[in-house]
């Protein structure tokens, strides 16, 4: 799908999101492909963890909260272990599956993250 | 053994042969084409990856020849004819208008690069839309501050116009802009900060010390964006320029509005480099560069026993390279100057 970069990052509502929950190096992602290649649930996955990162980086919300991968994710944390730049692509899922939930998005997959769905009927928010 | 050298090309990596040459108490003629001495370090505002200012340092180099009494500048010259061998070598020179004979010992070629005009990329509107540069341009307008009119206004860096391209342009990479337009987009970010910088790039090759955390600084610190996929189009649009290309990272078609746009257009040989090398009796390779002797072991020599090769002549290069090449040939050519 065609899109336009805009250049005014403060009009990005979702990457602000993200920087705010502790995720402020992002664009230190090299997008070497590692994450993709090692989680264990990308198979399943409509985009890669650093595929959803482009998409902040760009603002494409509509996309990426549509998203099945933010449901599937574990939160297992492997990919920021071996990350070279130790992305926290497990507090980034749990903040856009929080996004999601606020703007009334159902996950749309059978694959939902199981710790998740228990959580997702509580109103505490997900653990880091 | 006659105990003078000559010195074709007064870019830096000439000037530093020459300069190695006359420190071995060696005499050296410098046969420069233009008027003036530095080649393509005289388009510079600054050198990557210190981002020092490049025309103090480049005077410097300069003054080192300009005040040399072992060292005979030839200005506006250029040599018609060569004959004889190594150690004995008879020269002729066209002395802006007048031939002059001189017999040398060993010969350096050190004449660079030319910048490639991006005349036949029609589809980035080179020459046709106003506000479309080449960085060569880019590096004349850091230096006379028409950048600053670019404030609160998207500068998109296009990387690889004629270089990695077998139909308009080269097959080869030229190396160095990857991180020429990382500079270029970090001189921006400093100049104009409230100016947003935008590189695409096919990827991105930092080939040599301390240009990965150069480049990476640029993304990190500065807030350049960086967008993997080569510029499709630059179109006029109203009194702005719309550029497209592919985010290849997500497989979706992406358009930026931009007020400027900076074409890395390629390094190539210089236009007369085979003549040259016919004069000369040395070898080219398929694109016009000098050929090396041997590719990993004899980087300076050419195939022509006596006469040496320093700097881009021989491929696109940097100027630390380019510095390295002219001293290694010098060193080089002490053997046949008696
Ligand atoms: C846009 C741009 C930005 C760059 N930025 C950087 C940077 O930040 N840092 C960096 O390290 N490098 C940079 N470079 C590369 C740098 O310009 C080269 O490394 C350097 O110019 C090479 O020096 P040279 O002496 O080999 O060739 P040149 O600079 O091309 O000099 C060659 C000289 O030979 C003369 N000559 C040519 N033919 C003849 C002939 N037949 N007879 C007599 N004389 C002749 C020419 O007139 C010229 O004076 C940049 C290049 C470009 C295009
Ligand atoms: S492993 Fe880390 S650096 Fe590599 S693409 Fe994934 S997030 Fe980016
Ligand atoms: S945290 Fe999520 S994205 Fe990262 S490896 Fe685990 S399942 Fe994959
Ligand atoms: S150095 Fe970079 S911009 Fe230049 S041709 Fe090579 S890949 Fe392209």
């Amino acid at each position: 799908m065609l899109y336009k970069i805009g250049s005014d990052q403060k009009k990005n509502r979702i990457l602000q999101k993200i920087k705010s929950s502790g995720n402020d190096n992002l664009n230190q992602c090299l997008q070497c492909y590692k994450c993709g290649g090692m989680c264990q649930k990308s198979d399943k996955f409509d985009y890669t963890p650093r595929q959803i990162l482009e998409q902040i980086i760009d603002g494409l919300e509509e996309s990426i909260l549509n998203s099945r991968a933010i449901w599937i994710c574990e939160t297992c944390n492997e990919c920021k272990i071996d990350c070279p730049v130790a992305i926290n692509f497990k507090k980034i899922m749990a903040s856009l599956r929080e996004i999601a939930r606020e703007e009334g998005i159902e996950p749309n997959t059978e694959e939902v993250n199981r710790k998740f769905v228990k959580k997702a009927h509580c109103p505490k928010k997900e653990d880091d | 053994m006659s105990k003078k050298a000559l010195v074709i090309g007064g870019g830096i990596a000439g000037i530093n042969a020459a300069v190695e040459l006359a420190n071995n108490d060696k005499l050296v003629i410098l046969v420069e084409k233009n008027g003036e001495l530095g080649g393509n370090v005289n388009d510079m505002a600054a050198t990557f990856p210190e981002l020092d200012e490049a025309q103090p340092l480049l005077d410097e180099q300069k003054s080192k020849v300009e005040d040399n009494e072992n060292i005979d500048i030839k200005f506006n010259s250029e040599v018609i004819s060569v004959s004889g061998k190594a150690g004995d070598f008879k020269v002729e020179i066209n002395e802006d208008g007048n031939t002059v004979a001189e017999e040398v010992g060993a010969i350096i070629v050190a004449t660079g690069f030319n910048y490639m005009e991006p005349n036949d990329y029609s589809e980035y509107g080179y020459s046709r839309l106003d506000n479309v540069v080449t960085s060569q341009e880019y590096e004349r307008m850091v230096m006379n501050g028409d950048i600053k009119k670019y404030s609160n206004s998207n500068v998109v860096f296009v990387h690889c116009v004629g270089s990695r391209d077998r139909v308009k342009g080269y097959r080869y990479c030229s190396k160095i802009c990857c991180t020429y337009s990382a500079k270029h987009a970090l001189l921006l970010k400093q100049e104009v900060p409230s100016a947003n910088a935008f590189v695409f790039y096919i990827d991105i090759r930092a080939l040599g010390k301390g240009y990965e955390e150069f480049i990476r600084d640029a993304i990190e610190d500065y807030g350049v964006r960086y967008i993997r996929g080569r510029v499709s189009k630059v179109i006029n649009k109203e009194d702005t320029l719309l550029v497209k290309a592919e985010n290849s990272l997500i497989g979706n078609p992406v358009e930026l509005n931009a007020d400027l746009v900076v074409l890395a257009s390629a390094m190539e040989p210089q236009k007369d480099s085979k003549e040259l090398a016919e004069i000369l009796g040395i070898e080219t390779d398929d694109y016009g560069f000098y050929k090396e002797a041997q590719s990993n072991m004899e980087p300076v020599k050419s195939s022509k026993e006596g006469i040496f090769l320093a700097g881009s002549c021989t491929a696109p290069l940097e100027i630390r390279e380019s510095v390295a090449m002219g001293k290694a040939a010098a060193s080089e050519s002490l053997s046949f100057l008696g």
